[in-house]
């Protein structure tokens, strides 16, 4: 099963993205500042980075820059709470670039995308809109 | 007359630039929690955690919430600072009412 690499400097957002790749059946492993990236990339090759851009500073881009001179072959996807990057000239070298949504389908399919697997029957599973009487049956 | 003109149109772009800048810096400020509010509440509503998990994802979920009101309050601030109007809004009699 294909093991993805969370680099994010929000540990909830770490916590939460395991959660969600987990339950699709991937393995994953987490890094919090640029450093731990280049870590895990020397110690363990994962098969898919998703890497937020606000590493340490907005220093994603230098992360991106050195995993592509590295692993040539290694996919990345930007995922990001920042809109104004999406076409910014490096952002090119990522094999994606999402934008962080509640709803995580489109990262789900991106990342089932450039692994090159189809989506599991779970990604057409997310979140439930709200209704009064869901809200009601949970004490809400 | 021209290069009042052309002044007065350079800081009136250098203001909107500034004022964009600061709104994709809101957005990303708010982005974050929102996630993490939204996406912690889907798995307590679609998964069965133990307490402890449930207890530590609600804890998640109360904590960017606060983060959120911190960003909003921040904004706020500056607004008052910045000598910008703010509006208050008045509940009478179950009616809504702006005023300034």
């Amino acid at each position: 099963m294909a093991k993805i690499l969370i680099a994010d400097d929000q540990p909830c957002v770490r916590e939460l993205l395991s959660e969600e790749l987990i339950s699709e059946g991937y393995r994953v492993a987490t890094a919090g500042d640029a450093e731990s990236v280049r870590g895990h990339l020397r110690s363990s090759r994962p098969d898919l980075v998703l890497l937020d851009l606000y590493l340490d500073g907005l220093d994603g881009f230098g992360v991106l820059r050195d995993i592509k001179r590295q692993h040539p072959d290694l996919p990345v996807i930007i995922y990001t709470a920042y809109d104004s990057y999406v076409d910014d000239p490096r952002a090119s070298r990522a094999d994606g670039y999402v934008i962080k949504c509640v709803v995580l389908d489109e990262l789900k399919r991106k990342i089932a995308d450039v692994l090159g697997r189809k989506p599991s029957p779970q990604d057409e599973v997310e979140a439930k809109p709200y209704s009064p009487q869901f809200g009601a049956a949970h004490g809400f | 007359m021209e290069k009042k003109q052309l002044y007065q149109d350079e800081k009136q772009m250098a203001a909107l630039n500034f004022a964009n800048d600061v709104a994709l810096e809101l957005i990303h400020e708010l982005r974050n929690p929102l996630v993490a509010i939204g996406g912690f509440s889907k798995l307590i509503y679609t998964q069965d955690y133990p307490t402890e998990k449930l207890k530590q994802y609600t804890k998640i979920i109360f904590e960017e919430s606060v983060r959120l009101e911190k960003v909003l309050n921040e904004v706020l601030a500056h607004l008052k600072a910045s000598g910008a109007k703010t509006r208050t809004r008045e509940v009478q009699h179950g009616k809504d009412s702006n005023s300034r």
